[in-house]
């Protein structure tokens, strides 16, 4: 049980035949820990994201080196199911709900890699509604009419049906208004009280570290910092480049 | 009136068989992205299967039979098209199907012969008399089988988990996979899935008239115009525009002998379906969206 909940090591990621989008990217999240990964627009985050989950040939990336481990299992080349079997579930950047399914249905397509029987899929729904109460009177609404706030919760919440122990975050706060920012953040603190490992992508670098036992800086696709949340909140040079601008201006325009 | 009743009739039943053609159509293209023109010819295996086997079994082993054996191909060519090609570009995906139509009609042509084979239908030519309307056993079993064939699909899209699957990946591919749904096992599914409904709607097919030929592969080929005016992502749009299609070639074939010799019917679904697309190019029940594909 002493194993990391998630363990990145000498990870370099390469998009087409160029790219090099990662190098030698080294990360660790230890159980019932919130770490947060920050860092400017292209730096790689959402890359190193897929190469967790394993979503990285949807985008045409590859692995050029290193592993990932999982509760001590090495999954770098295991396909993105067996790794939500693993108990690995994400909420990916920019929500991406199904929009044409009701919030019921995307919650129990979350659950489908666990087939529940019924009474189990209850259980797991209540469990996820109860981080997320304001999905309850939203369940026969399509997804795709929600607001951005909605479609966040439900994104985290889909992902909790399966029960998650290590759950990704990408950028859950993007394009939100300072008050739902706000509840995101303690849905993630409930989260994580309830003893699920977050490693949380952001670039709202105040509200990030506020919660967060670990941070890492990544810049171009390197690890220019990282240690305790609190020392990297305290130091100059970050307070200067994240959290001025990034606080206030929040999320800019996405490819 | 009578007329009308009667022609109406033969309309929807036909009609059925194109919902049937149109929702694999539609499967087809939500669950995998990609717009299968060897369809056709896979409802041209099945009824040729069905047809090979019915001396030597029972009917409904005969089915059981061709349904094993479109499925099968169908996967075959799905595993070797689609896994092969993620990544090429949509219209090289299409001009794939295209090509496999022709392989798989050319395959047809030599197994089978050019030549025409008797009825693939489960009913024999037998009528009921309603009033003046005469409804033929082939024309009830159309319609009543499809109809099983529908209740049947909605249960399954609706209430199993494997049907959820399926809708969530037509809905969001990436999404899809980050909830460790297998993309790739969707993909066959959803082939298999329209190669069984091609299974179906051949062997009633084949009673519009009652023969197997090779052109069946191309007259299957009408539910084009359905999927198009039901919308290309619609299951609803795929029944009617099935319905519609059906209809318009039977009462058009009815009323309209005297004109262009006869066959005019033939175009009229095609005339619709160009008009849809300049009107109202996401079809009647489509999403917006869809206009992409
Ligand atoms: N599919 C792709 N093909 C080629 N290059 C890509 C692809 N996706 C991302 N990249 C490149 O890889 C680098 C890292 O991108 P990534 O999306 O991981 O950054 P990010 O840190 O998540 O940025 P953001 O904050 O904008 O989400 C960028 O330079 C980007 O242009
Ligand atoms: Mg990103």
């Amino acid at each position: 049980m002493s194993e990391p909940a998630l363990a990145v090591t000498d990870l370099s990621v390469r998009y087409g035949a160029a790219a090099t989008a990662l190098t030698g990217i080294d990360l660790m999240v230890p159980r019932g820990e919130i770490v947060t990964l920050l860092g400017p627009n292209g730096a790689g985050k959402s890359t190193l994201m897929r190469a967790v989950s394993g979503l990285l040939h949807v985008h045409g990336g590859v692995i050029t080196s290193g592993r990932v481990e999982l509760l001590g299992s090495d999954v770098t080349s295991d396909r993105p199911a067996a790794r939500v079997r693993r108990g690995l579930a994400q909420a990916l950047e920019g929500r991406q709900v199904f929009p044409d399914l009701t919030v019921a249905e995307n919650l129990a397509a979350g659950g489908h890699v666990r087939r529940y029987r019924k009474a189990q899929a209850r259980e797991a729904l209540e469990r996820a509604l109860s981080h997320l109460p304001r999905l309850h009177d939203l369940m026969d609404r399509k997804a795709g009419y929600l607001s951005g706030g909605e479609q966040q919760m439900l994104a985290i919440g889909r992902a909790l049906m399966s029960q998650p122990t290590v759950l990704l975050l990408d950028e859950p706060s993007l394009g939100l208004a300072p008050k739902i920012v706000e509840t995101v953040r303690d849905i993630i603190l409930d989260i994580r009280d309830e003893g699920t490992s977050i490693l949380l992508v952001e670039q709202n670098a105040a509200m990030a570290l506020s919660i967060a036992q670990h941070g890492y800086v990544l810049e171009s696709g390197r690890i220019v910092r990282s240690g305790a949340a609190a020392d990297l909140r305290d130091d100059d040079e970050i307070a200067a480049l994240y959290l001025g601008v990034s606080a206030s201006e929040g999320a800019g325009s996405h490819a | 009136m009578t007329l009308f009743l009667q022609l109406g009739f033969q309309g929807v039943a036909l009609g059925m068989v194109y919902a049937l053609i149109a929702l694999g159509f539609v499967i087809m293209t939500k669950g995998s992205n990609t717009f299968n023109f060897a369809h056709g010819e896979f409802v041209a295996v099945g009824a040729y299967v069905v047809v090979a086997l019915m001396p030597h079994l029972p009917y409904w082993m005969a089915f059981i039979g061709s349904v094993v054996v479109t499925v099968t191909l169908a996967l075959v060519a799905e595993r070797l098209l689609l896994r092969r090609l993620v990544s090429a570009s949509p219209t090289a995906l299409i001009l794939a199907t295209l090509a496999l139509a022709v392989i798989v009609h050319a395959l047809v042509l030599v197994v089978w012969g050019v030549g025409t084979k008797g009825s693939a239908g489960p009913v024999g030519s037998g009528t009921v008399e309603i009033g003046d309307v005469v409804l033929t056993y082939s024309g009830i079993a159309t319609i009543g089988t499809s109809i099983l064939v529908l209740l049947a699909l909605l249960v399954f899209f609706r209430w199993t988990s494997y049907g959820l699957a399926l809708r969530a990946t037509a809905s969001h591919q990436e999404a899809a996979a980050a909830q460790g749904i297998d993309v790739g096992r969707m993909f066959a599914l959803s082939w298999g899935i329209a190669a069984a409904l091609a299974v179906v709607a051949s062997i009633f097919l084949a009673s519009f008239p009652r023969i197997v030929s090779p052109t069946i592969g191309l007259v299957a080929l009408a539910a084009i115009p359905a999927v198009v005016i039901g919308g290309l992502d619609s299951f609803v749009g795929a029944v009617v525009g099935g319905l519609v299609v059906g209809l318009i070639q039977v009462l058009g074939a009815g009323y309209l002998t005297d004109y262009g010799g006869g066959r005019l019917h033939e175009v009229l679904p095609y005339v619709l379906m160009l008009v849809v697309l300049v009107l109202r190019p996401y079809g009647l029940f489509g999403s917006r969206g869809i206009e992409r594909v």
